[in-house]
């Protein structure tokens, strides 16, 4: 086979967990506690003491193990996180980032010190940002392309989000987790197989918080149009589809992009959406569970679809 | 007939300032008496219009007290008999309530049939094509009002009128209008009608989903045609009893076409390009009001209140239906303009009035 697989994924969520009434109750919602539940939310996870990168570590160091890949193997490791000093420190990065930005602190390198820290030695690294919660979509995609065209036989690509530590945790009704993903890609071995993915970009929206109505209104087309597309290159029918993994937002916008994509067969992996709530790895946190689970089985058809402020839309097409 | 004598209320609107102007160009010497709530501000309005004329005289009364609030002077004015009444005002409003409709719309026509008894006048209402509600298919002039439920109160109250009318034993002609979306049959646009705003809305990227399907027709008519229409139907005794469509009918538009029209017009404005606005996409009603409901519910404050106002219009292009025009086109002896005839002109003004910050000061 000549394709490109999913070959592992492995996250980390930080220790502490909270209930959206305890967070309304902190004044780190936006919205009535019970609302946010109807939108399918029930607790998060908030980095109090771990740092992003120590979470980037521990899931990209699960996901070799569990793998079995051979860290010798790793030519290309992708970073997309948390970035400069903020990468090492718990609790507020806000405060750190200011002061990192002005001092050397800004040239320490969470990305290559991955590379260090596992043993990567024949991995070249690169970092990937801008892409909001599409930036383990774009790792991914990145990495797809180099594996084909360079010959690259895996590649590691590594997700840390977190949010500063009391930041409002709700953006649109959606509730927002700090997390950590690793996921592996490389030459097919006949599981996770991706057939497709596509990526759209719509620069008029880069100022997301002044423009959070018309994306609102950009988002259910634009979602119904990356799917269509990735469904052609893919060569599956809407109806093919046997599961869509989701990125965990509000349960109800789920519905309608599934009833505009007419995927009428599929069905919306959503177990996660009120343990975990929103990370910017969720698709690939949900895809793990899934599988191990055994909810989607092998040789089943299964999209992955995001969203990511900046504005990008992306969908990936895998045979499991 | 001999037309020298005419009573109108709702005069101080945009189709009743066209018909006012209209009627005076084709009656020149007949008296013309407007029902307005301040006589004063009148003659402001009046001189605004461009019609200083001393034969149109106002009168005041107000169709939301019991007689119309008629003073003696008034109702001395009101006595003997009009060529025709023509009563155009009405509660327009998409977001009203029932109560506040059915006040103006009902109880204020009866109010005014009753007011306007002693001379026994014919009396025109002028009522929407769109008491045909939620019904689909081909709506004949003849079909009484929906029982198919309506999309919004207006609706509703206007086919209620429309049977006080039926019912009052007066003569009688109604004349059933399509949703008006311009000014003139060039697409002229001054004031902003509830489908004018849906289109800003879309050019502005905040209406994703419509409901309907790519066929599904959009009856709309400019004012002056209806204004014409009203001139030329009011007064003849073979139009008694009659109820009209003054309707695109075979003019009217698909959704598609509008749509499509829209995007021509607009894509022109290398701006609005720039945005990549994705046209919306056409689905069924449940679809939209999934839509809806998550707009309302995540939207800030002026979304929010965008889209209820949107709600008493778009279900309309989810329950299709086809004016039929016969009678109006024969009595008439004209037709509508065909919507396609002046959209692109409507779409370059919503083009213009969405990039001066009117869809900022619209929320």
């Amino acid at each position: 086979m000549t394709g490109i697989s999913i070959l592992g994924v492995s996250y980390a969520f930080p220790s502490t967990s909270r209930g959206v009434e305890e967070l309304a109750l902190d004044g780190r919602l936006r919205s009535e506690p019970e609302r946010l539940k109807q939108a399918g939310f029930n607790r998060i996870h908030i980095a109090e003491q771990e740092s992003p990168y120590e979470l980037g570590l521990a899931s990209a160091q699960a996901v070799l193990d569990e793998s079995g890949v051979d860290p010798d193997d790793i030519g290309l490791v992708l970073y997309s996180g948390a970035a400069g000093e903020t990468a090492f420190h718990p609790g507020n990065v806000t405060n750190i980032e200011r002061s990192a930005l002005r001092t050397a602190d800004r040239n320490r390198f969470p990305a290559t010190r991955l590379q260090f820290d596992l043993g990567l030695e024949n991995a070249s690294v690169i970092g990937v940002d801008q892409l909001g919660g599409t930036n383990l979509f774009g790792a991914i995609r990145v990495a797809r392309s180099l594996c084909l065209t360079e010959g690259i036989s895996h590649a590691l690509c590594v997700s840390t989000d977190f949010m500063p530590t009391d930041s409002v945790r709700e953006t649109i009704f959606t509730c927002t987790s700090d997390a950590a993903c690793s996921v592996i890609v490389g030459q097919d071995r006949g599981r996770n197989r991706i057939v497709a993915s596509r990526h759209v970009t719509k620069g008029f929206f880069w100022e997301a918080d002044r423009l959070r109505d018309e994306i609102l209104g950009a988002y259910f087309p634009n979602a119904q149009l990356i799917i269509g597309k990735t469904l052609d290159d893919a060569g599956w029918s809407a109806d093919d589809v046997d599961w869509v993994i989701p990125h965990n937002v509000n349960l109800r916008s789920w519905e309608l992009v599934l009833k505009l994509a007419g995927m009428r067969n599929a069905r919306l992996w959503s177990r996660n959406v009120p343990r975990d709530g929103h990370t910017l790895a969720d698709n690939f946190i949900n895809l793990r569970d899934a599988l191990e689970s055994g909810s989607v089985r092998g040789g089943e058809r299964v999209l992955l679809f995001g969203y990511g402020y900046g504005a990008h839309w992306t969908a990936i097409a895998m045979e499991a | 007939m001999m037309v020298d004598r005419i009573l109108i209320t709702g005069a101080t609107g945009l189709l009743g300032g066209l018909l006012l102007r209209s009627l005076s160009v084709k009656y020149p010497e007949a008296d013309i008496l407007v029902m307005v709530r301040e006589p004063k501000r009148w003659i402001e309005y009046l001189s605004g219009f461009g019609l200083m004329d001393r034969r149109v005289a106002p009168v005041a009364g107000d169709l939301l007290v019991p007689g119309v609030g008629l003073t003696p002077e008034a109702r001395a004015a009101l006595g003997g008999r009009f060529s025709s009444i023509i009563h155009l005002a009405a509660d327009t409003c998409l977001t009203s309530d029932l109560e506040q409709a059915r006040a103006v719309n009902v109880e204020g026509t009866r109010q005014l049939l009753e007011a306007t008894e002693v001379g026994g006048s014919p009396f025109c209402l002028v009522s929407t094509a769109l008491v045909a509600g939620l019904r689909t298919g081909r709506i004949m002039e003849s079909d009484l009002p929906s029982r198919a439920g309506w999309a919004n109160a207006h609706e509703q109250s206007k086919a209620e009128a429309e049977e006080v009318v039926r019912s009052s034993g007066r003569d009688f002609t109604i004349m059933r209008s399509s949703p008006i979306v311009c000014d003139t049959s060039a697409g002229r646009v001054t004031r902003y009608s509830p489908l004018f705003q849906l289109l800003r809305f879309i050019h502005a990227g905040f209406t994703p989903v419509l409901p309907g399907r790519a066929d599904s027709p959009v009856d709309v008519v400019p004012a002056d045609f209806v204004a014409d229409a009203i001139r030329d139907l009011a007064f003849r005794r073979e139009t008694r009893g009659a109820t009209f469509h003054l309707c695109a009918g075979e003019g009217a538009a698909t959704l598609e076409n509008i749509i499509e029209w829209s995007w021509e017009v607009w894509s022109e404005d290398p701006l609005w390009r720039r945005r990549s606005i994705t046209s919306p996409v056409l689905t069924d009603f449940y679809t939209y009001q999934l839509f809806e409901t998550a707009a309302l519910e995540t939207g800030d404050a002026p979304l929010v209140r965008l889209f209820s106002q949107m709600g008493g219009l778009v279900p309309h292009f989810a329950h299709a239906k086809h004016f039929d025009t016969s009678g109006a086109d024969a009595a008439l002896g004209y037709r509508a303009p065909s919507v396609s005839s002046y959209w692109r002109a409507i779409a370059a003004e919503v083009n213009r009035s969405v990039g001066t910050g009117a869809l900022e000061s619209a929320a």
